[in-house]
C-alpha cells in the first residue's frame, strides 16, 4: 500500500521534514511506502529545499538497506518513492511572473478588468509569484487550479492502485496551503473520468491535516508588511467557514485532523525564498503524527462511495499538561509510538557525534574480517547518514529552542551521563564495570560478531547500531 | 618422559641466569642417592607459573574485558604484572630450599680435602636469578595463552595483535 502525501506550502514542507525524521528513527507507520509531493510556487523556499535534500539522503540510505531475512534494523525502514523530479509538483507560468500577467489582466476587456479589480487588490495583482502567494489564498485559489494539468497529477493517476491512500498537509493561515488544500481535494474527488484510475482516486481514502496559526511574524524592516500575522486569525476564520461548507460539510474527506496552539513563537519577517527558513516547531512534529495515525486507520473506517466519505473522522491532538513538552507530556499511545525509536536513534546520533572519532581507531567492532575502515567512513553511505544525523540533531535542537518547547532529550555532550539523555527518565543500572560510552562500545563489540558478514558495509553498520541501541535502551530502561 | 622433562628443558634455556648447580637441585639431585631422585622443582614451579599466567590471561580478556583497557600497552601492563608475580614465585621456591638447607651439599659448596668450605657455589643471588628466569618463562606462557584464547574476548580480542 502506498500513501501519497501532498505537502502544500511552507508548513507542508516542514511537516514532511518532521515525518522524514520520524521515519529515519524507525517510527512505525502502517504503509509500505510514502510518496511525498510538494506543492509550492516558491521554488527557493529554504524549508522546502532542506526537506528535499533530506528526502534525497533518506531515499539513498533506504535503497542501500534490506529489511527482510532476519534483519532487525528499523532505521530508515519505510520506503520513499519519488513521483516527480525533486518531489515537486511544478506549476506552470508562475516563476518570474506577476499575478496580473498570469491571469492575462492586460488582455481582459473592461468589464472583466473591473471584476478582477474587485476581487483582487492592486497589491495582489502586482504580486510576483516567485516567492509564493504571500499569505493571499485568493491568489492561490486561481493559480493552483491547474493541478490536474500537471505532470505530477498525471503520474499520480498512472501509478495509483487500489488500497493506496492520500494525505494532504497544509496550513490554514498562509497563502499556498489555505488555497491549495481545498482545490487539490476538489480535483481528486472530481477526477476527469478519462484519466487513468479516475474511479480509484475519486473513491480513495483521503485524509488531511489543517494547521491553525501557531506562530507570529515580526515586522517588515521596510514597513511593507505584506505578510501580517495579525490577519492570521481572521484568515483562519474565513477558511474554516469555507471548509465547513465545502470539505467537512460535504464529506469530501475520510479523515480531517485539526491542529493548533497559542501562537507564542515569533519568526523574523520574510516573504519567501532562501530567507524564509522557519525553525522546526512542535506543531509540525505533531502534524507528522497525524500522517502516521491516518495510516493506522482500518480500511473499514475510511470507506468512500461516489467520491463521498461514508463515515468521516475528525480528530484533534492533546497533551496531558500545559507548558514545555517531553515524552511524558504525551498520552500513552503517543509515548509508545515514539519513545523507543527516537531514543535509539538519538543515542546513535550522539555516539556518532561525540565518540565515533575516538572509538573507530581501536575498538573491536571496527575491525575484523570486514572492518569499518577509513574508506567506509569517507564513502557515500556514511556521508549521507551523517547528513541526516546533522539534520536530525538540528531539528531536535530547534524544537527545543522554539515556543512551545519540545525537549524530549538533553542534547548537550555529557560523557559522564550518556544515558541520562531522556528528560524525565532516570536510567537503570547495569551490572558491569563499564559505563557511559565504554558500555556503548562494549555492547557494539559484543554485537559485531552477530551481524552476518554477508551484509554490505552500510547494512552491517545500521544493523549493528540498531541492535546495540535496542539493547542499551532496554537494559538502561530508557523507554 | 618428554612431557615430564618439558618444563625443565624450557627453563634450562635461561640457566645462565641462575647457574648450573642450582639447576641441578631444581632437576631433583640428591647426594644420598647420587641421582636425580628428588622433587622435580622445575615442574612444580612451572605448573604454578602456568596457572598464574592462565588466570592473568582470563582476567585481562574475560573479566576486565574493558573497551578502555584494550590497547597493546594495556596487555603489556598485565604481562608485566604476571612476570613480577612469577619472579616472586621462582625466587621464593628457590630461596626457601636454599634457606632450609634442602639443597644437596655437593651442589652448595666446594670443599677441600679436609672438608672445609672453599667456595659457596649457590648464593641468594642465584635464587633471584631463577626468579628472573621464571619471569621470562611466565611472559612466554602469557604470550602463548593470549594468542590461543584472545579470540572470544568481547572488547580485547585485537589486543595486543590486530591480525593474530
Amino acid at each position: 500500500m502506498k500513501t501519497y502525501i501532498f505537502g502544500i506550502g511552507g508548513t507542508g514542507a516542514r511537516v514532511i521534514k518532521s515525518l522524514t525524521m520520524l521515519l529515519s528513527a524507525g517510527v512505525e507507520i502502517k504503509t509500505d511506502e510514502i510518496v511525498p509531493v510538494f506543492i509550492d510556487t516558491d521554488a527557493a523556499a529554504a524549508n522546502l529545499t532542506e526537506t528535499v535534500t533530506l528526502l534525497d539522503d533518506y531515499k539513498s540510505i533506504n535503497e542501500s538497506l534490506q529489511f527482510a531475512g532476519g534483519v532487525r534494523n528499523r532505521f530508515f525502514k519505510t520506503r520513499v518513492t519519488q513521483l516527480v523530479g525533486q518531489f515537486r509538483l511544478n506549476l506552470a507560468n508562475t516563476q518570474g511572473k506577476k499575478f496580473k500577467d498570469y491571469i492575462g489582466f492586460a488582455t481582459l476587456d473592461e468589464p472583466n478588468k473591473a471584476l478582477a479589480q474587485m476581487l483582487f487588490s492592486q497589491d495582489n495583482l502586482d504580486t510576483s509569484m516567485t516567492e509564493g502567494f504571500l499569505g493571499n489564498p485568493n491568489i492561490g485559489s486561481v493559480v493552483l487550479n491547474q493541478f490536474s494539468q500537471t505532470k505530477a497529477f498525471a503520474a499520480l493517476a498512472n501509478n495509483f492502485q487500489k488500497g493506496d491512500r492520500i494525505f494532504i498537509i497544509s496550513s490554514i493561515f498562509g497563502g499556498t496551503g489555505a488555497s491549495g488544500f481545498p482545490l487539490l481535494l476538489k480535483n481528486l474527488r472530481s477526477m476527469d473520468p478519462k484519466s487513468p484510475n479516475a474511479s480509484l482516486i475519486q473513491n480513495a481514502s483521503i485524509g488531511a491535516i489543517t494547521v491553525l496559526p501557531y506562530f507570529n511574524v515580526g515586522q517588515d524592516s521596510q514597513n511593507k508588511n505584506r505578510i501580517d500575522s495579525s490577519t492570521f486569525v481572521s484568515k483562519t476564520q474565513a477558511a474554516l467557514e469555507y471548509y465547513a461548507a465545502n470539505i467537512s460539510g460535504n464529506n469530501s474527506l475520510n479523515a480531517l485532523y485539526y491542529l493548533g496552539d497559542t501562537p507564542t513563537a515569533m519568526y523574523s519577517y520574510s516573504e519567501g525564498g532562501t530567507t524564509q527558513r522557519n525553525k522546526a516547531h512542535l506543531m509540525e512534529f505533531i502534524a507528522a503524527l497525524a500522517v502516521i495515525d491516518f495510516c493506522r486507520l482500518g480500511d473499514n473506517s475510511l470507506k468512500t462511495q461516489n467520491g463521498v466519505a461514508v463515515n468521516p473522522v475528525y480528530k484533534e491532538f492533546g497533551v496531558q499538561e500545559d507548558g514545555d513538552v517531553n515524552f511524558k507530556t504525551f498520552y500513552d499511545g503517543t509515548q509508545q509510538l515514539l519513545r523507543t525509536p527516537m531514543t535509539q536513534f538519538t543515542l546513535m546520533c550522539k555516539y556518532l557525534n561525540e565518540q565515533l572519532d575516538t572509538s573507530r581507531k581501536d575498538q573491536a567492532w571496527t575491525r575484523g574480517k570486514r572492518p569499518f575502515d577509513d574508506a567506509f567512513f569517507s564513502g557515500s553511505f556514511f556521508q549521507q547518514l551523517s547528513s541526516v544525523k546533522e539534520a536530525y540533531m538540528n531539528w531536535l535542537e530547534e524544537m527545543g529552542n522554539n515556543q512551545r518547547k519540545f525537549v524530549p532529550f538533553s542534547l548537550e555532550e555529557r560523557k559522564n551521563d550518556v544515558f541520562g539523555l531522556v528528560n524525565g527518565v532516570l536510567p537503570g543500572k547495569v551490572m558491569s564495570l563499564k559505563s557511559n560510552y565504554a558500555l556503548f562500545d562494549s555492547y557494539l563489540n559484543g554485537n559485531e560478531g552477530k551481524i552476518p558478514s554477508t551484509f554490505g558495509a552500510g547494512q552491517r553498520f545500521m544493523e549493528l547500531f540498531y541492535q546495540t541501541t535496542e539493547k542499551l535502551v532496554a537494559d538502561k530502561k530508557l523507554a | 618422559m618428554f612431557f615430564v622433562l618439558l618444563l625443565g628443558n624450557l627453563y634450562c634455556w635461561f640457566q645462565g641466569l641462575y647457574g648450573y648447580n642450582l639447576s641441578g637441585h631444581l632437576w631433583g639431585w640428591e647426594d644420598a642417592t647420587q641421582s636425580y631422585s628428588g622433587i622435580l622443582v622445575y615442574n612444580s614451579v612451572g605448573m604454578w607459573t602456568l596457572i598464574v599466567s592462565a588466570v592473568m590471561m582470563v582476567l585481562y580478556y574475560y573479566v576486565i574485558n574493558h573497551p578502555r583497557f584494550n590497547k597493546w600497552w594495556h596487555w603489556g601492563i598485565v604481562a608485566v604484572a604476571n612476570s613480577l608475580i612469577a619472579l616472586l614465585i621462582g625466587w621464593y621456591r628457590a630461596f626457601s630450599d636454599f634457606n632450609n638447607g634442602l639443597i644437596a651439599d655437593s651442589l652448595m659448596y666446594a670443599r677441600d680435602e679436609n672438608g672445609e668450605i672453599v667456595e659457596e657455589l649457590i648464593t641468594s643471588a642465584n635464587c633471584w636469578g631463577f626468579g628472573m628466569a621464571n619471569m621470562i618463562v611466565a611472559f612466554i606462557f602469557f604470550l602463548v595463552l593470549s594468542l590461543l584464547f584472545h579470540w572470544w574476548s568481547t572488547n580485547a580480542r585485537y589486543s595486543p595483535f590486530v591480525k593474530f
